[in-house]
């Protein structure tokens, strides 16, 4: 009967984090997409472009970098379906809306900058991602990613009028 | 152009899924193909284990020689002699016994007895000093003998080396393939207790041909602690190696019934 205790914790454990963590991450995603929605029709106005932004009635009297960063990791829960999905092949449905939210997220906080920094508009906006290798190296740590949206502020100023 | 702002849409990068289907689909074909795979390998191994000459059995494992205990004093003098006369006389029951059978002693106070790859039985000076009639220890050996006519121990390293293989391709995948390995060293287990029941089968059998009845021979149990309570029964029941003691007598009960062995008898004492 050796080491068969040991055992049934090797098989519960990885259960019961499963469960909790599918749980905990569902609520915590339901709850940012709640915040996202409301933060997003409140600057739904807020001009964000992702090409050189000219103005028509206004000219721009200032501008520099906005940037909106986040840093992003999976739970044991949607690892577990991922390291399925490495047998099976196929999207890896469970990271979909983790990454949708980072992207959402990153935006919004780059045009919390601008905004904070008395800028109207974003012209110009990338995203980009970069991966952050897990410090064990050996590919089982849990690796992070993150996601930058950044643009030009623009600081715009209504023309005067012609002068006749 | 006019800047027409929009709010992004919830379902288009992240179309709504269930996740909880998504992977209870993955996990269960998962554990198929592993089940498919694993019931495959060991019937081909059992099929193929008859044919390895035990010749080969004994160079592919370790010599366990240097495991002997040789006696030291007047008691473990007369225990050596007890298992070597038992022996020659239980193993004579069995024509097809391969060659270089030996019994020993194990310096240990757990009462054990272990028979291992290529002919070497080891007993425990604790197990010597418990034993209290030759039936009984007859039983032991018989036991122990029964796992070399079952080609047990190629038959463990088959299925050993299949799990390792499983868990070896599905490393990368991470706590899946954890759990299912898991799963499958659990379900392993009852393949080992399997191989107790048979082994009892086959000991008890040269126990009768020695004795002519069964009385004696499930002394041993009696002495193990039984698992109380009834979680702990259950759990031993699925995880350990071997039977629950009272459910090896049992089948021993039956298996004596079955064949119409005498259960009553006279148990010879040890000499």
């Amino acid at each position: 009967m050796d080491a068969s205790p040991s055992m049934l914790v090797q098989l519960l454990m990885p259960l019961a984090l499963l469960i909790g963590a599918y749980f905990i991450g569902n609520a915590i995603e339901k709850k940012h997409y709640r915040e996202l929605r409301v933060r997003e029709h409140a600057s739904r106005r807020f001009i964000t472009v992702t090409f050189p932004y000219e103005p028509r009635d206004e000219e721009i009297v200032g501008s520099t970098l906005v940037t909106g960063s986040v840093v992003i990791s999976v739970d044991y829960f949607k690892r577990f379906l991922a390291g399925l999905r490495m047998l099976f092949g196929g999207r890896i449905k469970s990271y979909e809306p983790l990454l949708d939210r980072a992207r959402r997220e990153a935006i919004m906080r780059m045009k919390e900058d601008a905004r904070a920094g008395g800028y109207h508009a974003v012209s110009n906006m990338r995203l980009e991602t970069a991966r952050i290798a897990s410090s064990s190296g050996n590919n089982k740590g849990t690796a992070a990613v993150e996601i930058l949206a950044f643009g030009t502020g623009l600081k715009l100023r209504r023309r005067a009028p012609a002068t006749p | 152009m006019r800047h027409e702002p929009r709010l992004p849409r919830d379902d288009v990068n992240a179309p709504p899924r269930s996740p909880l289907k998504d992977g209870l689909v993955m996990l269960l074909g998962l554990a198929a193909i592993v089940g498919v795979i694993f019931g495959a390998m060991t019937l081909l191994i059992d099929h193929l284990v008859p044919y390895v000459p035990r010749s080969w059995e004994s160079r592919m494992f370790p010599n366990f020689e240097e495991l002997v205990h040789q006696p030291e004093n007047e008691d473990e003098r007369t225990y050596k002699r007890r298992l070597e006369d038992l022996m020659a006389r239980i193993s004579a029951h069995w024509p097809e016994r391969p060659d270089g059978l030996r019994v020993g002693l194990l310096d240990d106070e757990l009462p054990n007895a272990l028979a291992f790859p290529g002919g070497q039985i080891l007993v425990t000076t604790g197990l010597m000093k418990e034993v209290e009639s030759e039936n009984e220890l007859a039983f032991i050996l018989g036991h122990e003998l029964g796992h070399y006519a079952g080609r047990d121990h190629l038959r463990s390293l088959g299925r050993g080396l299949t799990l390792a293989l499983i868990m070896a391709a599905l490393g990368r995948s991470g706590a899946a393939g954890d759990l299912v390995g898991l799963s499958s060293q659990i379900t392993g287990r009852a393949f080992s207790r399997e191989q107790e029941s048979q082994a009892d089968a086959f000991g008890l059998s040269l126990v009768v041909a020695e004795f002519g009845h069964v009385s004696g021979a499930t002394d041993f149990f009696e002495k193990l602690p039984a698992p109380e309570g009834k979680i702990e029964r259950s759990l031993s029941t699925y995880l350990a190696t071997h039977p629950v003691s009272d459910e090896r007598i049992e089948a021993m009960e039956r298996l004596a019934i079955e064949n119409d062995w005498p259960v009553d008898g006279v148990t010879s004492p040890l000499e």
